[in-house]
């Protein structure tokens, strides 16, 4: 038997040059962040804002106030949103094999959109709830139910990807009618809230949903990553993954679950962040390859960062004012989507 | 001569169905031996594919699988694909992913394998891909593999597995010539090495004819004949089952070959 000590000692060289990949986007997302909390109406410098950050009491009153209540928020949601959106992206292109599936594809967002609107548009009030929290519960509760619809009906048709993909497109369509619906008889008040609901923004993050969404990404992104190996082999066709003993439909309903979970948290705290879902999970792709255990997270990270990047972008565009972060994501997010459908022709993504 | 135990692949009152249409009823075939190739023949639409995928755990189906005596129908899939292995007639799908990276994939993708160490699964790894001749490539991303190397990748995944019976679904139909010869060659080498039960789908009857120790000939999902290809691929078989008129020729070197004279 021949032994191959170089090609083995090759493989793991490739093995430590993708964590080192991974090291890297958390370097540059922590720069990011940090960018991101320094940058504002009132400039502060890093070492004030590190000093902020770890000993509040040795700033004065101000600092700390902006730091803590405005800035870190703000800066760890954009960074909590992009990590769900990119983690959940990199899950569905590998369970509907395609790669122009994102969050948004299945109407998820559609779905917590219509939801939202419900809240803001019938004006529901519920005694020592904040409004803003009863708005997050419905957009979930709507998100969440459009993916068990949308299983519901796979499962009823046994379709294969799809069928997903098209149900997924008839429930952006059905939820998008319904939330045009509610936008014409809403008032101008509920109007121009909803709008701004729609467009997606971060400054509404606060402590409290900042927690709840990072710990549900805490809790799912090890079971995300205990699926690696079985998805991996998913990419290399269904036929292919269940010939090997894999239950397909299994591993795809649990996949589905985590998705949904991320989505709809992420869609009722910050509304609709488009283009983040689809476009980490092709730049993670070409930086480390579809290994799963290393692909997840470098979606994870790469969807972090670029929102992250998107959300500083959105605060010193237009100076004293912060442009909703769905707006930027998007203008960011089509030139670069152009770019991979473009060169797909060169080479198979 | 016969084994205490029954040996090899048995199928027992195999039912499938797609909804209320059967398409396989109460089957009865083998024994399948090990140590030999068999191709599993048929016109399309007979049932071969089915059979195979019902026999790999891929579809629901009723009745009973012996491997060696051992009822493999209770399994889990997972544990089921551990003895009796179906490789899908599509190739492994060209995606950012070493040749080695799928090999680990699919070694361990219902689970770790044990406790080995990743030295110890990439030395496996490249035992088998050296096995089916494409050790070279172990680093190479499958997007950038020919289809033939790529079914040979999908082959080293399967080998790597260590099942007992190996079913595959036309292996050789998207594979040219010389691919079709290196495939089947590797094919017949392994099964007698690794003392395999294998029975492969094809359509090319000389192959079926020249390079198999059994032939299986499936019949609007029954089987019509089953021995050696020789005696199953007769004149009056080919006209049942596949319509057309044949004729089987003896070359000087002994090789049989059928040529098609006309459909019935």
């Amino acid at each position: 038997m021949t032994h191959h000590p170089t090609i083995a000692r090759t493989y793991q060289t490739a093995l430590r040059h993708r964590s080192l990949v991974l090291a890297g986007l958390l370097g540059a997302l922590a720069l990011s962040v940090l960018l991101d909390c320094a940058v504002g109406p009132a400039e502060l410098s890093p070492t004030t804002m590190l000093r902020a950050v770890f000993d509040p009491a040795g700033v004065d009153e101000q600092t700390s106030l902006i730091v803590w209540q405005i800035r870190l928020p703000y800066a760890l949601m954009a960074a909590c949103v992009g990590a769900a959106l990119g983690l959940a992206g990199a899950e569905m292109q590998t369970i509907l094999a395609n790669p122009l599936a994102s969050p948004f594809t299945l109407g998820l967002s559609a779905a917590g959109a219509f939801g939202a609107s419900l809240a803001i548009v019938l004006g529901w009030h519920v005694a020592h709830v904040p409004d803003m929290w009863l708005t997050a519960g419905s957009a979930f509760v709507c998100a969440a139910l459009s993916v068990w619809i949308l299983d519901m009906l796979v499962r009823l048709r046994q379709g294969g990807t799809g069928t997903v993909i098209l149900c997924g497109v008839a429930l952006v369509f059905s939820f998008q009618a319904l939330v045009a619906l509610m936008q014409f008889v809403a008032n101008e008040d509920a109007l121009q809230n909803l709008v701004f609901w729609t467009l997606g923004s971060l400054t509404r993050a606060t402590w409290g949903t900042l927690g709840l969404l990072a710990g549900a990404l805490a809790c799912i992104l090890p079971f995300s990553l205990r699926a690696a190996w079985p998805l991996t082999t998913l990419r290399m066709g269904e036929d292919r993954a269940a010939s090997l003993g894999v239950d397909v439909p299994r591993l795809r309903r649990a996949a589905l679950l985590r998705i949904s979970l991320l989505c709809a948290l992420a869609v009722a705290f910050v509304g609709v962040i488009g283009f983040i879902g689809l476009v980490a999970p092709h730049i993670a792709r070409r930086l480390v390859g579809e290994d799963h255990r290393f692909y997840l997270p470098a979606s994870l990270l790469s969807g972090a960062f670029i929102l992250s990047l998107a959300a500083l972008v959105a605060r010193v565009l237009v100076p004293g004012v912060v442009v909703p972060t769905g707006i930027v994501t998007a203008l960011v997010g089509i030139p670069f989507f152009l770019v991979i459908v473009l060169r797909r022709g060169e080479e198979l993504p | 001569m016969t084994p205490p135990v029954p040996a090899g692949l048995t199928l027992h009152n195999l039912t499938v169905r797609y909804g209320r249409k059967s398409v396989i009823s109460e089957l009865d075939a083998g024994p399948f031996p090990h140590g030999a190739v068999c191709a599993v023949l048929g016109p399309n639409g007979s049932g071969k594919s089915t059979l195979l995928r019902a026999t790999g755990g891929l579809l629901h189906a009723t009745g009973t699988l012996m491997l060696d005596g051992v009822d493999l129908t209770p399994l889990p899939r997972a544990q089921r694909a551990q003895h009796c292995l179906y490789l899908p007639q599509t190739l492994p799908e060209p995606v950012r992913l070493s040749v080695l990276d799928a090999m680990l994939a699919a070694r361990h993708a219902t689970g770790r394998q044990g406790n080995t160490s990743t030295a110890a699964d990439i030395d496996a790894a490249m035992a088998c891909l050296a096995d089916v001749g494409i050790a070279h490539l172990a680093t190479q991303s499958l997007h950038a593999l020919s289809g033939g190397q790529r079914q040979l990748a999908g082959l080293a995944q399967a080998l790597g597995r260590k099942p007992r019976a190996l079913l595959l679904d036309e292996p050789l139909s998207a594979l040219d010539p010389y691919y079709q010869q290196t495939v089947m060659a590797l094919i017949r080498r392994e099964t007698v090495q690794r003392n395999l039960v294998t029975l492969m789908v094809l359509h090319d009857l000389n192959i079926a004819l020249n390079q198999c120790d059994l032939a299986c000939l499936l019949h609007n999902g029954h089987i019509l004949a089953y021995g050696p290809p020789a005696e199953v691929l007769t004149p009056e078989h080919l006209r049942t089952v596949y319509r057309i008129e044949a004729r089987v020729d003896t070359g000087r070197d002994g090789q049989r070959f059928i040529s098609t004279t006309g459909v019935v």
